[in-house]
């Protein structure tokens, strides 16, 4: 009577075999699970650079060219965007009706301005050993129409020698890849205010304004994924006895020439309106001590770049933010 | 007395001895001209001329031989004459020809052919020779120095003897089946019934005749000149082969048509025409050719490149006349304007007036130059 109840041996065979094979799914399940977890771990753990910074953007080439007047050779550096150059470079037949390129006042400067940015401008080395930034090629050519009708002739050899001559002066390392923009940042106090700064080469550039009236515009043409800015430290402390940090910095490490140099840049008169008048590249005649004296400038990088400083909580939001940097570099040295 | 009688008895027979001994009883000699001639007898040398010797009965047989003189064979009977002057036949020609020519002379004695009809041999003593020819019977001879032979040979049972004459003469006459060359006319020529003679000349159509039975003893062939026909154009044309052949020269080009033929002149400027001659074309034909259209090619502005497509092959500097023989495509270029393509062909206006358009230049528009809002760090 009772062996109704009890479930006989066949029956309890088929039992334990699916029993068995639902336990063993599961566990294979467990081990996997765990196995992706694990992984995922790994991705998370990738260390990311806290003061370098870049847009999450497609890697692209930046390019510049420099223009002249005929009327007084004042020239102006123009950076334009690589898919437009690509675009009218594609095209190989003869041409017999002109294109017009609008370019953004914020993608034109006067060389003097330039000047002062190039110092902190370092172009990466793509994998033909080329420069990231690069010289409009002789198969575009245009006239430059300036809003006062004045007209400017592209000059090809002098965009080509600021690329030769200007830019590997300043290069901490010839192995980088990725272009770098160094930035550093100042507080001054104005009106009973903190008024931050965001510190460029020789280019102190207030915030917000700066950002309001595309004084900063000219960054977006390193849109890429492989132009990062570069944050270098703070520039608001410094001994009283000097002109600036960098000033301290070039006393201290013994660039006397350098620190001098500074100090009569900074003591100039009409240095503005100097600086708008250079028309030509000179690096051992230049009046700009981080040109002249690239050797203490790189120092100087070289220097902060060890003491890697964190930027401060509003450099995020009222610099990198509105321009759109605002993407933390995974520190992978062979990308660098 | 006795003894008187037997001296007498002996002076009557000495009297009838002596001159039976001494009649025969003599001095020869052999003289020659010219002397130093070499004396033979029985094959053996025994001396030169002037040659003596003693013989008193029968006869003797001499060979004389000198070099270049006909041999002269001599015989000397002891009652003949005493002094022998023999004067020697220079060697000349001795000339053999036969009816028909080319017969195998073949010498006797040892079988060598000594040539072929018509012979001449220098003999210096006869030969016997046997004549022999394909188609003949064999004509056996004895060829005497310094003779001259005609033989008329005899033809085989079933071969024919024919004399071909041709107008004009001296055509070679040839096997038609085997090709080669036998003789030229005039020629008596024995052939096998059924064998076909071809007749050629310079200038005048092959001729053909088969011998059979009732073949003349003679036959005359009546060549028909071959066809020459001049062909004249422009002044300056040079006449090609059809299709691609090489030159062959200017006009007026004369040429002996055998059969149908196709000739293609041409002169720059012209079109090529083609020309086809047969036998029965006229004797001259003037071939008039059509003048290929020039047009003028002007560019705006002037000192455009014209050039073949890709400019493999530069035409030269506009303005320049052109041949349009054909629809054809030509580029244009000049530095600082648009490079342009055109077509031209017969139809094309006599000048054509290309505008080159300027190359355009990308204008590069500021909106504005910065006016960065910064303080010098």
């Amino acid at each position: 009577m009772i062996d109704k109840f009890i479930p006989s041996r066949n029956d309890q065979g088929i039992f334990e075999t699916f029993s068995d094979l639902a336990l063993c799914t599961l566990a294979i399940t467990l081990v996997m699970l765990s196995l992706l977890a694990t992984n995922i771990g790994q991705r998370i753990n990738i260390q990311i650079s806290e003061n370098q910074f870049n847009m999450d953007s497609a890697p692209l080439r930046s390019y510049f060219c420099i223009s002249e007047t005929l009327k007084d050779n004042s020239a102006l550096v123009h950076f334009l965007d690589a898919d437009v150059v690509d675009k009218l470079t594609a095209y190989k037949d003869a041409l017999t009706q002109s294109r017009i390129v609008t370019l953004p006042a914020g993608r034109t400067m006067r060389l003097g301005n330039f000047m002062l940015l190039a110092p902190a401008i370092v172009p990466g080395i793509d994998q033909n050993g080329l420069s990231t930034l690069s010289p409009l090629t002789a198969l575009w050519r245009a006239d430059v129409i300036s809003p006062q009708n004045e007209k400017f002739k592209i000059n090809l050899s002098a965009s080509q020698s600021v690329l030769r001559d200007l830019f590997p002066t300043r290069h901490l390392d010839e192995s980088l890849k990725r272009s770098r923009i160094y930035v550093e940042s100042l507080v001054k106090e104005h009106a009973g205010k903190e008024k931050y700064y965001i510190v460029i080469g020789h280019a102190a550039y207030p915030l917000p304004e700066a950002i309001e009236d595309g004084s900063l515009e000219w960054l977006r043409s390193f849109e890429s994924g492989t132009a990062d800015i570069y944050y270098l430290g703070d520039l608001t402390d410094y001994k009283n006895d000097y002109v600036n940090k960098r000033h301290q910095f070039f006393v201290e490490q013994g660039y006397s020439d350098c620190a001098m140099s500074y100090k009569n840049f900074k003591n100039q008169e009409n240095l503005k309106s100097k600086i708008n008048n250079i028309n030509s590249i000179f690096l051992n005649d230049s009046f700009l001590p981080l040109i002249k004296h690239s050797d203490a400038w790189n120092s100087y990088i070289n220097e902060q770049l060890i003491a890697d400083p964190d930027p401060p909580v509003w450099f995020y939001k009222e610099f990198l933010v509105p321009l759109g940097f605002d993407r933390m570099v995974m520190d992978i040295p062979e990308v660098q | 007395m006795k003894n008187f009688f037997k001296f007498v008895n002996f002076i009557k027979l000495g009297v009838l001895i002596f001159p039976i001994i001494f009649s025969g009883c003599a001095s020869f000699e052999l003289k020659s001209f010219p002397e130093k001639a070499e004396i033979y007898e029985a094959e053996e040398k025994i001396g030169e001329t002037p040659y003596k010797f003693e013989q008193f009965s029968g006869e003797r047989k001499f060979t004389i031989k000198k070099y270049g003189y006909v041999e002269k064979e001599l015989t000397i009977s002891s009652l003949g004459e005493k002094d022998s002057n023999i004067k020697l036949e220079k060697v000349k020609k001795t000339t053999l020809n036969t009816v028909p020519t080319d017969v195998r002379v073949v010498r006797t004695r040892d079988s060598v052919e000594l040539g072929r009809t018509s012979l001449s041999l220098p003999l210096s003593k006869p030969e016997v020779v046997v004549l022999e020819k394909e188609g003949y019977k064999s004509y056996p001879l004895t060829l005497e120095p310094n003779q001259t032979y005609r033989i008329d040979m005899e033809p085989l049972e079933g071969f024919k003897s024919v004399y071909f004459m041709t107008t004009p003469s001296g055509a070679k006459i040839s096997d038609r089946s085997v090709g080669d060359i036998i003789s030229k006319t005039p020629s008596l020529i024995s052939a096998q019934e059924g064998t076909e003679f071809e007749f050629n000349l310079e200038g005048y159509q092959p001729s053909f005749y088969m011998i059979n039975k009732r073949s003349p003893d003679r036959v005359y062939v009546d060549l028909i000149p071959v066809p020459q026909v001049t062909i004249d154009s422009l002044y300056g044309a040079e006449i090609f082969g059809a299709a691609g052949g090489e030159k062959l020269g200017e006009v007026p080009y004369t040429e002996l048509i055998k059969e149908v033929r196709a000739f293609e002149i041409r002169k720059s400027g012209y079109y090529p025409k083609t020309v086809t001659v047969s036998p029965e074309s006229p004797s001259d034909i003037f071939v008039k050719l059509e003048s290929i259209p020039i047009k003028r090619i002007v560019t705006k502005p002037e000192g455009g490149t014209v050039a073949r497509i890709g400019q493999n092959e530069v035409l030269g500097i506009a303005p320049i006349n052109i041949l349009a023989g054909s629809e054809r495509l030509i580029e244009i270029s000049l530095d600082g304007y648009a490079k342009r393509v055109i077509g031209i062909g017969p139809d094309s206006p006599d000048e054509i007036i290309i505008e080159l358009q300027l190359l355009a230049k990308d204008r590069l528009v500021l909106e504005g130059i910065q006016n960065a809002t910064f303080e010098i760090y």
